[in-house]
């Protein structure tokens, strides 16, 4: 039940802007990649997994393995922070220190992953009770 | 590529690298206590058959 309520609250809410983007996309008539291929969405949806991790950590008991996760997702939380400006600054014009397409490509890996890591912290919630307050 | 760019993949394969680390580890300790949890049912269930007949 956890499991399926992050799903949806979580993974589809984050996942909306680029599935709108998609929709645009796919409706479009003159839309090309790079209308598709933005790092921002899959920025949000990175914070938006991270931040709905630290939230549900924080009911659980103490243990070391809330400790690692709570590290762990607060990392990824300034790293996402960090990118975002990155990517904000790409959107200057002739500006030519930063590749948007490597920047996209990077974010759009880094946000599988949190999805991969998202999706242990609640496996293992919607598993165990014992940890539960 | 500059050095910016060289920056950002480094850190992007830092920071993936240890979190498929956390992840990976998480998911089979996840396992192991499932099954741990399933024995531990299995036995009770057993003792209270053998307690019946």
């Amino acid at each position: 039940m956890v499991k399926t309520k992050w799903l949806i609250y979580t993974v589809a809410i984050g996942l909306l802007p680029f599935l709108l983007r998609l929709l645009i996309f796919l409706i479009g008539k003159n839309t090309d990649m790079e209308f598709l291929m933005n790092e921002a969405d899959f920025i949000v949806f990175g914070l938006v997994l991270n931040l709905t991790n630290l939230n549900e950590l924080e009911h659980k008991k103490a243990s070391i393995w809330k400790t690692k996760m709570i590290g762990i997702a607060a990392l990824q939380v300034a790293f996402y922070a960090g990118i975002l400006v990155v990517s904000y600054i790409t959107e200057f014009p002739n500006q030519n220190i930063i590749n948007p397409t490597l920047l996209f490509y990077c974010s759009l890996v880094l946000s599988i992953i949190s999805f991969l890591f998202s999706y242990s912290i609640y496996d293992r919630i919607n598993k165990t009770n014992t940890e539960n307050e | 590529m500059n050095n910016f760019d060289i920056l950002i993949i480094g850190v992007t394969i830092l920071i993936g690298l240890i979190v498929i680390y956390f992840s990976i580890s998480t998911i089979i300790e996840t396992r192991k206590l499932a099954i741990d949890q399933y024995e531990e049912n299995s036995k009770i269930r057993k003792r209270k058959f053998d307690e019946k007949h």
